[in-house]
């Protein structure tokens, strides 16, 4: 009897250890309003996480090699890092810590696992259909690292029944013919421009601008990956959530924790939309009250 | 130094000192003033075309990327745009222009140095105009935090753009600027210069009219008032001066008053004392005169007593009565002795009465002075004393009264002789520019320093004893000392009692002095002569 008890205990106290899941969140020290992105996300992560959650905000130049040591003082079971400073600790993680990125425009490369900040093309022309209903066709130019969103993009786009003519580029020479040609061939009426998340196909000191007044000029509906680019002129983007991101980060990390599973690199799914409304206003786009109160952000701001 | 010891007038030197200060102020505070004006301005200008050249930089990115000359033609047009800008052009990263406009010059080897710099930079600073060159890049617009990219911004060089920025504009600006501030610098100091003239006219009218009051009262010697006006330490300096002028005045009231008073007591006093001076005269000269007769009225009878005297010892002679010789002889000695004492008292009247006359005449020093020796020798030798004379090598021509001048000697010498006995005597003879001295020094009783000064009166000697002892008139060097001051010399003493004394009889050796004194002698003579007054 006694012996079936001192096993049960055991196996209780087996079973209690191998559950608890002491979570780190390394993220950088960052002045307002950015601290509030981070202070969410760690929100969310902190809402599913059920253990013990220790944050580690990190300065501009920390010694990865004392963190280290830190972690393992603390009995850190996990990590999620925030940020580039956070993700620039991930070697350092690899062979000790299971972990999860976020809070970056991650791109799946077989080997990390996080919540990307760049927006789920399926997100993005559900809510192109929303606001500009008779937009049929989507243009986009990307470079080769982002063949990979287009792959995805060309699956949503026939899901929402759209036509998707995704051109790959290697330069900004090349972006910039590419974009006159498409500009030739656009029906104002019908046809709509993705810039996605990429340097050179949406580089804001070239392309963005001639894009802009070509697009004012003919009317014609110019949408980014890029929340900033509402206010410069596109008609929508999407913000990412961050608390959702948070908790996405939380169950991701238990499952590599609890199951050793690798889900990979998930893009937003944030449904937060900003719209430029002097942009809808020219293209002869209207919402509804009801549409209006359901945009996360609307420009020009007041 | 240029205000010190200026003899100008207050207002004016302080309005000197106040222009200059002012010319100076406005001088520095204008060239001050546009040199940073000027340097300001050239600042704004340098920093205001580097900003066109980091935008055209910025808007030759299209033309650069699509290697197009029309795409650089707008952005070129813009910048032309800017007045101060006179050239544009865009170059590749191989300095290849892609496109120029305006005036703008280069050469192949400024490029490589002109286009090193990562920023807009003055390449070139000159006489008229900058050149300005400015990369191009293309970089993505630099997120304000970095933590939400995956990789840091980088940046690629497409090619340089250059600014070529006229300094007419700058130049015209400092020119306006130096001509304004020194115009408005010069009105103002004048404006300054016209106001602190009539501030100071009117701070110091009042002090010139004080001075001018002064000054006044200076000239004039009359007790003029001043004006109490003006700032306040002049207005006190007036009162000081009324007050002054007041007292003054009161004082020369009691000066007159008392002045008149003086003049009147002394006019009585002047009075009295003519009166005296006249019955002293009267009495002086009556006394002499009165000497000079009693001695004419005692000589002649005493004359004939002698005559007499003598025609009885030629008698008694004969008749070998040599008892009644021997006393007679007794008589006619002191009958001279008596006749020798009148003839000084007749000298001694005729001195005083002003009617004794030099004779002048040129003699010779050593004559003078060896006629002398020969005469006191024998009387030397009576008291067994060592008589010796001294003289100049070098004979000297006298212009003199020989006669009184050896009286004098004589009368020194025999009174050494007389007072000396188996002691010596000398007469030293010395002569300078100036004066003939004679000094006799003896070694024989000496004078007392109280007596010393009572010598020279006449019946005076040293005491009763003395004439017992010694005998003598106690009037020679009364005689002597008037004779002496008659040629305008002097007679001076030195003595002690047992110790001998030195007389030094000092004569002067210029003629025109002895001129005057003989005329003096000849006027004091006419004087004592228009009093009526007569000494025989």
């Amino acid at each position: 009897m006694q012996l079936l008890l001192a096993a049960l205990i055991g196996l209780s106290l087996s079973m209690a250890n191998a559950s608890a899941n002491t979570l780190a969140v390394l993220y950088p020290e960052a002045p307002a309003p950015y601290k509030q992105v981070f202070d969410q996300i760690i929100e969310g992560i902190d809402l599913q996480h059920k253990d013990r959650l220790l944050r580690y905000p990190l300065e501009k130049s920390f010694d990865p090699r004392q963190l280290l040591r830190q972690l393992e003082n603390d009995r850190v079971d996990s990590v999620v890092t925030l940020g580039r400073r956070g993700f620039s600790f991930v070697p350092q993680l690899e062979d000790n810590y299971p972990y999860v990125s976020g809070a970056l425009p991650l791109a799946p490369n077989g080997q990390i696992s996080g919540v990307s900040l760049i927006t789920d093309p399926n997100n993005l022309f559900e809510q192109l259909q929303k606001l500009s209903p008779a937009t049929k066709r989507v243009f986009v130019v990307y470079s080769e690292h982002n063949r990979w969103l287009i792959d995805r993009a060309r699956l949503a786009a026939k899901r929402k029944g759209l036509t998707l003519e995704a051109i790959a580029v290697s330069n900004l020479q090349d972006a910039l013919a590419t974009y006159k040609r498409i500009l030739r061939r656009v029906n104002s009426g019908s046809d709509a421009i993705w810039l996605p998340l990429d340097k050179v196909t949406a580089n804001e000191k070239v392309i963005l601008p001639m894009l802009l007044r070509e697009a004012w000029d003919d009317r014609l509906v110019l949408f980014s990956s890029k929340p900033l680019h509402v206010k410069r002129g596109v008609l929508f983007s999407i913000y990412p959530s961050n608390t959702a991101t948070g908790v996405r980060l939380a169950e991701m990390i238990e499952q590599i924790f609890r199951r050793h599973a690798q889900p990979g690199i998930e893009t937003s799914r944030s449904g937060n939309v900003g719209v430029n409304l002097r942009t809808a206003s020219h293209l002869g786009l209207e919402f509804s009250p009801t549409m209006k109160r359901g945009f996360y952000r609307t420009f020009p701001q007041p | 130094m240029l205000f010190i010891g200026n003899q100008n007038s207050l207002r004016k030197q302080v309005l000197t000192f106040l222009i200059m200060s002012i010319a100076l102020l406005s001088g520095t505070s204008s060239i001050v003033a546009s040199f940073t004006a000027a340097n300001q301005s050239r600042q704004l200008l340098e920093q205001h075309s580097l900003k066109i050249a980091d935008n055209l930089a910025q808007g030759s990115i299209l033309s650069l990327i699509t290697g197009s000359k029309e795409n650089a033609e707008e952005v070129l047009q813009q910048v032309l745009g800017f007045s101060d800008v006179s050239g544009v052009a865009i170059f590749t990263t191989e300095h290849v222009p892609l496109q120029t406009k305006g005036q703008i010059s280069w050469s192949e080897r400024q490029l490589r140095p002109w286009f090193s710099h990562d920023a807009p930079t003055l390449v070139q600073d000159a006489e008229d105009y900058w050149t300005i060159t400015a990369p191009v890049y293309l970089n993505e617009s630099k997120p304000d935090f970095e933590e939400f990219e995956m990789a840091p911004s980088s940046a690629e060089l497409l090619g340089y753009v250059m600014i070529s920025v006229s300094k007419s504009s700058l130049q015209a600006l400092t020119y306006n600027l130096f001509s304004y501030n020194l115009m408005i610098g010069l009105v103002f100091a004048a404006l300054l210069v016209w106001l602190q003239n009539a501030g100071l006219k009117r701070i110091t009218d009042p002090l010139l009219n004080l001075s001018w009051v002064m000054n006044k009262a200076r000239l004039s010697g009359e007790h003029t008032y001043a004006q109490e006006e003006g700032p306040k330490e002049v207005r006190e300096m007036a009162e000081s001066f009324n007050a002054m002028m007041q007292v003054l005045e009161q004082q020369e009231d009691k000066l007159v008053k008392l002045n008149a008073g003086l003049e009147s007591e002394v006019a009585i006093r002047t009075k009295e004392l003519t009166h005296a001076r006249d019955a002293a005269l009267v009495a002086v000269r009556t006394q002499s005169e009165f000497l000079a007769n009693i001695s004419h009225e005692l000589r002649t009878p005493l004359q004939a007593i002698m005559g007499y005297i003598e025609l009885v010892t030629e008698e008694l002679e004969y008749e070998g009565m040599d008892a009644q010789v021997s006393d007679l002889e007794d008589a006619l000695s002191s009958a001279n002795r008596l006749l020798s004492l009148i003839n000084s008292i007749l000298e001694l009247a005729k001195c005083e009465s002003g009617k004794m006359e030099l004779v002048l005449q040129q003699t010779s020093l050593q004559s003078i002075t060896q006629e002398t020796e020969a005469v006191i020798r024998p009387l030397a030798g009576k008291n067994q004393n060592e008589f010796s004379v001294q003289l100049p090598e070098e004979d000297q021509i006298l212009f003199l009264d020989k006669e009184k001048t050896q009286q004098i000697l004589l009368n020194l010498l025999s009174n050494a002789c007389k007072f000396t006995e188996k002691g010596r005597v000398s007469l030293t003879v010395s002569i300078d520019e100036q004066c003939v001295s004679w000094t006799v020094r003896d070694t024989g009783i000496g004078i007392p320093e109280d007596q010393q000064s009572l010598i020279f009166d006449k019946f005076r000697q040293i005491d009763g004893s003395v004439k017992r002892k010694y005998g003598g008139t106690g009037l020679g060097l009364a005689i002597s000392r008037h004779f002496a001051e008659s040629m305008g010399g002097t007679i001076s003493v030195s003595s002690a009692p047992q110790h001998g004394a030195v007389f030094v009889l000092q004569l002067p050796l210029n003629l025109q002095m002895m001129n005057n004194v003989h005329q003096e002698g000849t006027l004091l003579s006419k004087d004592a002569s228009s009093t009526g007054l007569e000494i025989s």
